[in-house]
């Protein structure tokens, strides 16, 4: 049983390469997590002081709170289950063991308690402490803290077993539709910045009223009071833990087991069902017409081919793409507004060139940041590198098309983000131009760097970023930061933008002398698997 | 641009002279000098880690040597390297194809590349699949989708597509059933025969043995012995024990 449980957990962690990189990690880690319980308790502890005198606001409040929290852990849970149950590598292993299909389940189940109470832990314990202090009862709420996350587990592991199957289906569904699961990945994407958006429109109006209060109003507090009335089991086990309601907690296990029991059951039987299928082939014959073309538009369909099937180009480069100029939009209005109202307007004013100058920075860093999802030219070859440089076409040739398809793709988006700025008013016509001809520069020089970082890989070590991040972070913000400051001392806008130009072309001529001269060689100096 | 050499009235398709090759300190051809003919099969033997996988690889352009040089098909492989590429189909041990695509879409790229007209890739790519049992109705299946034995069989198609004067195969066997493997045997035969050369590295000493024209044997970076098979057939049959005194085994 340990013995699956650490098989498990490596599968599900995986390895690191190098102490560093693990060092690395787990600081980023606890820093992340640290930050998010820091906001999360600020939240939670600012609007428990404002609504501590209301009658039903305060479990109401919390019951809403550790509704968002249980949502998330549903989600986590569910992607869990789905890593530790339908891991087809992991189900082929495990059926040459000898290990009995209760062992198996048994661990599994033992293993996504463990990581259901970690994550519910961290997320709402902190909670627990602060309810505890701002009520004078400290020790209750600690150890009370310490039972959430068990109680929770039958009713979000439940609900994510529940699902854990269909969700399966879905994928290898979608896995085979590339155009149904791009369109998936995309309404995914259009929801969560819709969604954003109403953080950010919550953010605005706190920046703007300079508190809580303009959204704590009575009106409010009362839909808060009437929703949780309808938030099950969430609200009885708030009841239970925070009214003092024991009764309570009867009906909230048989909610929890009575779900966990289906869910456990639906889950044990497609794990099986799964297990046991040979997977059906496509055998059918197709009416198939040879077609030819020629040796660009090969290449340019090869490489699509490549792209559209990898699930992670699909979703953190092309899907991003699409939802740049509404994601810039939300922004860019988000950073205007708050910049131009409020206490801030005063300092800005200072700044004359800030906005524009800070509109191009945003797109800077869009731009580079999602460029970054697809410049991974080399990386996607692996073993077909020989391939690369078998076929009879030259190499340079090669290479462009490679480095071509994400830059149009990155400029059309960028065109229509732009567009869509000009036309809402948010930028002017000037900075649309400069904005255009700025951002389009460093992405070419971005891409071309990438390229030279890719060439460079050797011995099948990680590739070095230094350079494609200098230009996707540190260019950007310097060129902000030198001419904010120069715009104070009455440095024109047009002259502004003609410098950040200037520097991003001058930055970039070095590297295209050197890619022009050496492409060839270094291609050859790639490593090739035999 | 193209050298055409013939020696003792047999035109020279694979040339090699001189050839070094290291990898960073460690030298791994010393000076190699090979000559392969038209019409022939020619085996290349070795044990593991020898260098004829480093030597293939220097002839098809996919490593760059220290020194020396090569002709394929007449074509200097640094100098002309797309016409060389144009005049080589090459199979290696493992196969190599894009898993991402169907294996009809496989073929397209490759006939694509070595611009082939559309009738000549029908005709071509049903006379290969049927040759090696590569059903039709696979090609339509994504290439992640098939067996080891079955991508070999792929990129064995592939790699004739073009009908390219030297066929160079780095242990083809690898992973193939035994139909295949007679097959394969025969195909290389015959293309040989139809005066093309084969250039084949092979684990497999009775296959070599059995099948091929002239082998060499490569040690400490050189070819250490070379031999006529045709000339001097009973070397056919101490072909293992040759290999194994070559290695002290």
């Amino acid at each position: 049983m340990l013995t699956l449980l650490v098989k498990d957990f490596k599968l599900m962690f995986g390895k690191q390469k190098g102490l560093a990189r693990q060092i690395l990690k787990i600081l980023f880690s606890i820093f992340f997590i640290a930050c998010f319980i820091g906001i999360e308790v600020f939240l939670f502890v600012t609007i428990l002081k404002k609504i501590g005198n209301i009658h039903q606001a305060t479990t109401a409040f919390v019951t809403i709170f550790l509704t968002i929290i249980s949502v998330v852990i549903i989600f986590s849970n569910l992607f869990n289950a789905f890593k530790l149950f339908f891991n087809e590598k992991d189900i082929e292993q495990l059926s040459v063991h000898p290990v009995s299909n209760s062992s198996i389940i048994f661990s599994k189940l033992i293993f996504l308690f463990l990581t259901h109470y970690a994550t519910c832990f961290i997320v709402a314990y902190p909670i627990f402490v602060a309810y505890g202090q701002l009520h004078f009862m400290p020790i209750k709420f600690y150890y009370l803290g310490l039972f959430y996350p068990m109680v929770t587990f039958l009713f979000e592991s439940g609900i994510a077993l529940l699902f854990v199957y269909p969700f399966y289906i879905l994928k290898k569904w979608l896995k085979k539709h590339l155009m149904v699961k791009f369109i998936f990945n995309v309404i995914i994407l259009f929801v969560g910045c819709y969604l954003y958006s109403k953080v950010l429109n919550v953010f605005i109006e706190i920046i703007a009223g300079n508190s809580f209060n303009s959204l704590l109003n009575d009106q409010n507090i009362g839909i808060i009071i009437q929703l949780k009335k309808y938030i099950f089991p969430i609200n009885l086990l708030t009841d239970v833990f925070f009214a003092k309601a024991t009764t309570n907690f009867l009906p909230a296990l048989c909610i929890g087991l009575g779900v966990f029991m289906l869910g456990v059951s639906i889950c044990i039987f497609a794990f099986n069902y799964v297990r046991n299928i040979s997977y059906s082939r496509n055998n059918k014959v197709k009416e198939y017409t040879p077609k030819t073309t020629s040796v660009i538009k090969s290449l340019f369909k090869k490489e699509i081919t490549i792209l559209l099937k990898n699930a992670d180009y699909t979703f953190s480069f092309t899907t991003l793409l699409l939802v740049q100029p509404f994601l810039a939009l939300l922004v860019i209005k988000a950073l205007n507004t708050i910049f131009t109202t409020g206490v801030f307007s005063y300092y800005i004013s200072v700044v004359p060139n800030f906005i524009p100058l800070m509109n191009v920075l945003i797109l800077m860093l869009f731009s580079t940041i999602i460029a970054q999802g697809a410049n991974t030219y080399i990386q996607n070859e692996k073993t077909t590198i020989k391939l690369m440089k078998t076929i009879p076409v030259n190499s340079t040739k090669q290479l462009l098309v490679k480095v071509s398809i994400p830059f149009l793709m990155s400029f059309i988006s960028l065109l229509i983000t732009n567009l869509v700025l000009l036309f809402t008013g948010n930028i002017s016509f000037i900075t649309f131009i400069f904005c255009l001809l700025i951002v389009t520069a460093l992405l070419v020089i971005f891409d071309l760097i990438s390229l030279y970082e890719e060439l460079n890989i050797r011995h099948h070590k990680p590739r070095s970023t230094f350079v494609s991040n200098m230009i996707t972070y540190i260019v950007p913000f310097t060129y902000f930061f030198v001419t904010a400051v120069l715009s104070y001392f009455g440095l024109k806008l047009i002259l502004a933008f003609i410098i950040g130009l200037l520097v991003v072309i001058i930055i970039g001529i070095p590297f295209v002398i050197y890619l022009k001269k050496h492409i060839e060689s270094l291609f050859m100096d790639l490593d090739v698997i035999n | 641009m193209q050298q055409n050499i013939i020696k003792d009235e047999r035109k020279v398709t694979v040339s090699i002279n001189n050839l070094y090759k290291s990898y960073g300190k460690k030298d791994v051809i010393l000076g190699l000098d090979l000559e392969v003919y038209e019409g022939e099969l020619f085996g290349f033997l070795g044990r593991n880690g020898i260098g004829k996988s480093t030597t293939i690889d220097c002839m098809i352009g996919a490593k760059k040597f220290s020194s020396g040089n090569i002709l394929v098909n007449g074509f200097d492989i640094k100098e002309f390297p797309l016409e060389a590429k144009e005049s080589y189909g090459y199979v290696s041990s493992e196969p190599t194809c894009y898993e991402e695509m169907t294996g009809y879409e496989y073929l397209e790229f490759v006939a694509s590349v070595y611009k082939l007209s559309e009738l000549n890739f029908e005709k071509n790519y049903k006379y290969l699949c049927n040759r090696l049992q590569l059903k039709l109705e696979e090609l339509s299946n994504p290439i992640s989708d098939y067996s080891h034995g079955m991508k070999q069989k792929l990129c064995l198609v592939a790699s004739l597509l073009h009908n390219p004067k030297v066929w160079i195969l780095d242990e083809p066997t690898v992973g193939l059933d035994i139909m295949a493997v007679e097959e394969l045997r025969k195909m290389m035969r015959e293309y040989a025969n139809h005066n093309n050369t084969v250039f084949v590295t092979s684990h497999n000493i009775d296959l070599v043995a059995k099948l091929c024209d002239r082998v060499a044997i490569i040690n400490d970076g050189k070819v250490a012995a070379l031999y006529d098979l045709n000339r001097d057939p009973n070397k056919r049959l101490q072909l293992g024990k040759i290999f194994f005194d070559t290695y002290g085994g």
